[in-house]
């Protein structure tokens, strides 16, 4: 069990305005292992020059010190004052992915090459490089390994510039979220309960299956409608109108999967994802909730969301 | 991650600068195989024309340490090592891949700079070699920050050793200093030297008067005593065989008090010596205690433990006028000694000396004056002596330098019954009046004798003051024919006595460097201490006046780093931060989206008493900000006005 000392640690918290602003005392300072080794040589040479009463070999050796001293100011100054800000990640399918993105902003007037933004507990650091006054924006991947919503987690940012012999990071939590989708299940059979009825607006209806007539353009009708012969044939512009469609409304039901709740929930997504794709109106059957049939983007997500946060505190 | 090309060749360049200053001192195989390494780096990594096999390589490390192992170069044991790191440096090159690489090298670099430093090479190769310790740096500056220009790599490298600097003087200036070494592995580690040494031979100090190398550095308390009386006593010799003198091993120390009875003031003054890895320690005349930790001979030298290895300072007071007194019996009759088969007319000259034998005083008078009427020659090229030395300089070729004077009065005079014996050491000094010190040059090398005179103790007695009056006063120079000897005589044109007085300017300087720089110890320290009114503070508690003095100045560049580094606000851009500042105040807060014109609409609505002069300041601001411009003046005016209106 890893004691969790890091919790002592301290962060910088976004203020008012949603963006963390890295201050003075939250830059932590470490050396390198190259810093180490440095420290080691110069020992050598403080120890050498004493002895051998060599006093340009001192010199040398406080020299070199200070510099690693003063460049450690300067690794220090690299971060202070950065601006962080963490947008919402579009919604994910648990095991994907979320990206984050993560904006930083100079605001002191320095150039601050060589930093590294990371979570804090990931690999796989990006590079980045703010011009003075200016900024950058990042991508920060967060695998949702499960369904629900998704915090960003604490980011590191850190900095070895200008000699790498010391490492200055700062912890930063950013409150941007998202929400994780169940992962569609991979395989099975999908039962969906068929809800054939008419549409709403019959047979003689609007829709896009069977020819009905022809009436003249209206702004807005799809181009791929108008009647290009009649127009070749001066008729001017007509639009070809189609009736009887029927809505396909289907219900995916939590009663009718199978296995345990996070089975069921994954075998609901991929019925719902597929019925969207195939065109279908599907409507979701939750215990204690009920969404009805529609089609659209917007719908599509408010199942996936329900599905997302089933079982969970309300959000 | 490998390394950039580029990073790699500033690399390659930045080794062989390193290696510059060391480059006469290598041996010519080693120097040839280096240098070749160097040159073929470039084609075979960085251009990559010339494919180069590992054995090859692996080879070449193995011939070159031979080479280095084998050579002997004008470096002694300590050079070894130097020139396998000289070796190793262009090697490496071949190796360096990964940022890891990079700092390997780096480190052996930094060690290569810092082994030569050991050396303590001439200012400038000093100069050299730490610009070169800066460049390596600047490697690192630039692995971290691949993106940006050369230049600038350079000006933050050159900016860290800029803020550095303070730091690094209160380091190197209040660092606790050993007084005596941990180990002393590596004894030697400068070049051999020349001065005097423990034997003379007849042509030793001939030999010396050539070498212009400076062999101590004088600074009196009050005036300098003239030259006639600079007698820097070195060395005391009383054992011979006739042609070899020999100081022997080290007396017995002088019993305190010292057997010295002073006859008039006595003069104060510190000695800047170079290290000549002997013991021995120059004093003017005969001082009558010790410096602390150096010891006073029974002979009046003056002796260190150990070796001077590195510049040693030490402060003497000494007395012009005394009577010496001490004497044992032992001494007595080492200063007796004479050789065996001395010739009828040695013995005849030494009978005539000697008179009744009642006064030696009169005896010493005697002989210099026989030295004086006689055609001796003062010259640095004698003619050999063959087997009888004294008896051929004495009455056969009669030319000789001083320690042909010296050696041959000390016998007669033991012939003639006075104990006698012969001092090796300096005189005279030039006095350089930019530095306002003395400068003793090996050149100044003398030999002279002392006589034991019942009533007045040990005298001084310089035979070549009778044949060569011109040499108390000036030091000797060979003649360009290399017969007689020339004395420096201040001339050569007012050209040559500006160069003269050019160098006496640099050896100013060198002293300085030599003081604060090279011979800055524990002793030096204290008297920093002491002139900063510090001395009551303890060697041990030096860190922590080093931390004390550290701290504010690494503060000190914390805040130039974030305030005054930073790029100034245009004029605008402070006042209107007043204004937001003064808005905030009166419970206006602007949002980080809001735009300049939407925020004064919404202030002047929540503020309905000032909102005209927001609006006024606003519509300005705007105005110089993203417009046209507009002038300052009015916008100050406007935050005024604002002012008036608050309650």
């Amino acid at each position: 069990m890893s004691l969790n000392w890091r919790k002592w640690l301290r962060k910088a918290r976004p203020g008012a305005d949603g963006r963390a602003r890295i201050g003075p005392r939250q830059i932590y300072i470490l050396p390198t292992r190259y810093g180490l080794v440095f420290a080691g040589v110069v020992l050598l040479m403080v120890l050498g020059g004493l002895n051998y009463a060599a006093n340009l070999a001192l010199l040398l050796a406080f020299l070199l010190a200070s510099v690693a001293v003063v460049g450690m100011l300067h690794t220090w100054r690299n971060l202070l004052g950065l601006e962080l800000e963490a947008q919402a990640a579009p919604p994910v399918f648990a095991g994907d992915e979320a990206v984050f993105p993560v904006s930083l902003r100079e605001t002191r007037g320095w150039r601050r090459p060589g930093l590294e933004l990371r979570l804090e507990e990931g690999a796989g650091a990006l590079s980045l490089t703010l011009p003075a006054g200016g900024g950058a924006e990042a991508g920060i991947r967060v695998p949702a390994p499960r369904r629900g919503r998704l915090t960003l987690p604490r980011l590191e940012v850190a900095s070895r510039y200008p000699l790498g012999l010391v490492r200055a990071w700062s912890r930063v939590e950013l409150p941007a979220r998202t929400l994780v989708y169940p992962r569609p299940a991979e395989r099975g059979r999908r039962h969906l309960e068929p809800g054939y009825r008419r549409a709403r607006a019959g047979d003689k209806g609007r829709g896009t299956d069977d020819f009905v007539g022809l009436r003249p353009y209206r702004p807005g009708d799809p181009p791929s409608r108008l009647d290009w012969k009649a127009l070749a044939r001066e008729r001017g512009l007509v639009v070809r109108e189609f009736g009887g469609d029927r809505e396909e409304e289907v219900w995916i039901a939590w009663e009718n999967q199978h296995g345990d709740p996070e089975a069921r929930l994954s075998a609901m997504c991929r019925a719902l994802l597929e019925a969207a794709r195939e065109g279908l109106h599907p409507g979701l059957v939750l215990p204690g909730r009920r969404i009805p049939p529609a089609t659209g983007e917007a719908h599509r997500h408010r199942c996936l969301e329900a599905l997302a946060l089933y079982g969970g505190p309300r959000a | 991650m490998t390394l950039e090309r580029h990073l790699l060749r500033q690399l390659w360049a930045t080794f062989a600068a390193t290696g510059l200053p060391l480059a006469p001192a290598l041996p010519w195989p080693v120097l040839v195989a280096v240098a070749a390494l160097y040159g073929l780096w470039y084609p075979s990594v960085f251009l990559g024309r010339l494919r180069l096999p590992r054995p090859l390589l692996w080879a070449l490390t193995l011939g070159l340490a031979v080479l280095a192992l084998g050579a002997r170069g004008r470096m002694l044991d300590y050079g070894l090592g130097i020139q396998l790191l000289a070796a190793m440096l262009p090697l490496k090159l071949f190796e360096t891949r990964t940022p890891r690489d990079l700092y390997v090298a780096l480190f052996m670099g930094l060690f290569f700079v810092v082994a030569q430093l050991m050396a303590e090479p001439a200012p400038w190769a000093v100069a050299w070699l730490l610009l070169c310790a800066l460049a390596l740096l600047t490697l690192l500056v630039r692995l971290h920050d691949p993106a940006a220009g050369a230049w600038s790599h350079l000006g933050l490298t050159l900016r860290l050793a800029f803020q550095a600097l303070p730091l690094t003087l209160v380091a190197f200036l209040l660092f606790p200093r050993l007084s005596a070494p941990l180990w002393q592995l590596g004894m030697g580690m400068r070049a051999a030297v020349s001065g005097l040494s423990a034997e003379m031979e007849p042509g030793g100090i001939g030999r010396l008067a050539l070498s212009e190398e400076i062999a101590f550095r004088v600074r009196f308390e009050g005036q300098p005593p003239p030259p006639a009386e600079r007698y820097w006593r070195v060395l005391v010799m009383a054992d011979t065989d006739g042609r070899r003198w020999s100081a022997g091993p080290e007396p017995a120390p002088m019993p305190a008090g010292g057997g010295l009875l002073p006859e008039g003031p006595p003069l104060d003054y510190r000695v800047f010596l170079e290290p000549h890895r002997r013991t021995w320690l120059p004093v003017l005349d005969l001082p009558r205690q010790a410096p602390a930790g150096l010891r006073l001979t029974l002979d009046y030298q003056l002796r260190r433990p150990r070796p001077v290895l590195e510049r040693l300072s030490y402060a003497v007071r000494s007395y012009p006028r005394y009577r010496a007194t001490a004497i044992t019996d032992g001494q007595r009759r080492l200063a007796l000694l004479t050789p065996a088969g001395v010739s009828p007319r040695v013995r005849a000259l030494a009978a005539r000396v000697r008179g009744d034998g009642r006064d030696p005083g009169a005896a010493v008078a005697r002989l210099l004056a026989w030295f004086r009427a006689r055609p001796f020659v003062y010259t640095l090229a004698p003619p050999p002596l063959g087997g009888d030395p004294l008896d051929a300089f004495l009455f056969e070729t009669r030319r000789g330098f001083c320690e042909h004077f010296a050696t041959a009065f000390a016998l007669v005079m033991r012939l003639a019954g006075v104990p006698t014996r012969v001092v090796t050491g300096y005189l005279g000094g030039e006095l350089n009046p930019l530095g306002d010190y003395l400068i003793v040059r090996q050149s100044d090398a003398h030999a002279w004798v002392e006589v034991w005179l019942n009533d007045r103790g040990w005298v001084r007695v310089d035979p070549t003051a009778s044949v060569a009056p011109e040499r108390v006063e000036r030091p000797p120079r060979p003649a360009p024919g290399g017969g007689e000897v020339l004395f420096a005589v201040d001339g050569g044109g007012a050209l040559g006595r500006l160069g003269h007085r050019l160098a006496l300017a640099l050896d100013a300087l060198r002293n300085q460097w030599n003081t604060w720089v090279l011979g800055y110890d524990s002793t030096r320290q204290r008297l920093f201490l002491r002139r900063l009114g510090l001395g009551f503070v303890d060697l041990w508690h030096l860190p922590l006046l080093l931390t004390l003095a550290g701290l504010p100045l690494l503060g000190g560049v914390a805040w130039w780093l974030v305030r005054a580094g930073r790029r100034p606000l245009p004029p605008e851009e402070r006042l209107y931060r007043r204004f937001l500042a003064r808005l905030a105040r009166a419970g206006v807060r602007k949002a980080p989206a809001e735009g300049p014109r939407d925020f004064a609409r919404r202030a002047a609505r929540r503020l309905p008493g000032r909102a005209q002069a927001i609006e006024a300041f606003s519509r300005r601001y705007v105005e110089i900000r993203y417009g046209p411009g507009g002038d300052l003046e009015g916008l100050r005016e406007a935050l005024k006005r604002l002012r008036r209106r608050s309650p």
